[in-house]
């Protein structure tokens, strides 16, 4: 099976930033959903 | 008895997996911002709904459905996909490809885009996530027979022969 273009996808160096801040995004949500209780 | 995700458990997963769950969405959106932006809402998605992962060992199916399921939303809002409702529209599709006989000159990237979404899914799922036809079975929530059938039915259109490649 050709694979070739899929194994050599260039990843955009924003792919970390953007990993974390989804992580973050909804960590701090979390955060702010505890102060409110 | 079941092993509970921990929101760890997910930021260890996305971090190991983030390039694969990255090529995944741009296989379908074809464009690095929408893609990671697919990736961003996936991700934010599945924090939310941690609580709804049965067990650790699904993880990795439960989160490529979430991660489908925003892509074809995406697409779905953008107006950018059919929808083949019955085997004979695929049929038909079938018989108006223009898709090349050649396997060798087939970049199976390249190739999906020509198939309808049922099948492509199934084909992205099998060949670039190396998952099995059970666990394609998990994420898209259907038979595993109708599984076998699509896949059969994709490879027939891109006219790409398995070879003694097993689909079980």
């Amino acid at each position: 099976m050709n694979k070739s273009k899929y194994d050599k996808l260039e990843i955009p160096k924003e792919l970390s930033f953007v990993v974390e801040d989804a992580i973050e995004t909804r960590s701090k949500g979390r955060k702010k959903e505890n102060e409110s209780i | 008895m079941k092993e509970e995700i921990t929101i760890q458990d997910l930021i260890e997963f996305f971090k190991s997996n983030e390039n694969r769950i990255y090529k995944f969405a741009y296989g379908y959106v074809k464009d690095q911002d929408y893609a990671l932006d697919l990736v961003h809402e996936s991700i934010v998605k599945a924090i939310r709904k941690k609580d709804t992962v049965k067990e650790k060992r699904y993880l990795k199916t439960w989160f490529y459905r979430i991660l489908i399921n925003e892509c074809l939303g995406f697409l779905r809002k953008k107006n950018k996909i059919l929808f083949y409702e019955d085997l004979k529209e695929i049929e038909n599709f079938n018989e108006s490809s223009n898709i090349t006989d050649s396997y060798e000159n087939v970049d199976l990237y390249d190739a999906i885009d020509k198939l309808p979404e049922k099948l492509k899914t199934v084909i992205m799922l099998r060949f670039f996530e190396d998952m099995t036809l059970e666990e394609i079975s998990q994420i898209t929530k259907i038979n595993l027979n109708t599984i076998k059938s699509r896949l059969y039915k994709a490879l027939n259109v891109l006219k790409i022969n398995m070879k003694g490649d097993s689909l079980e």
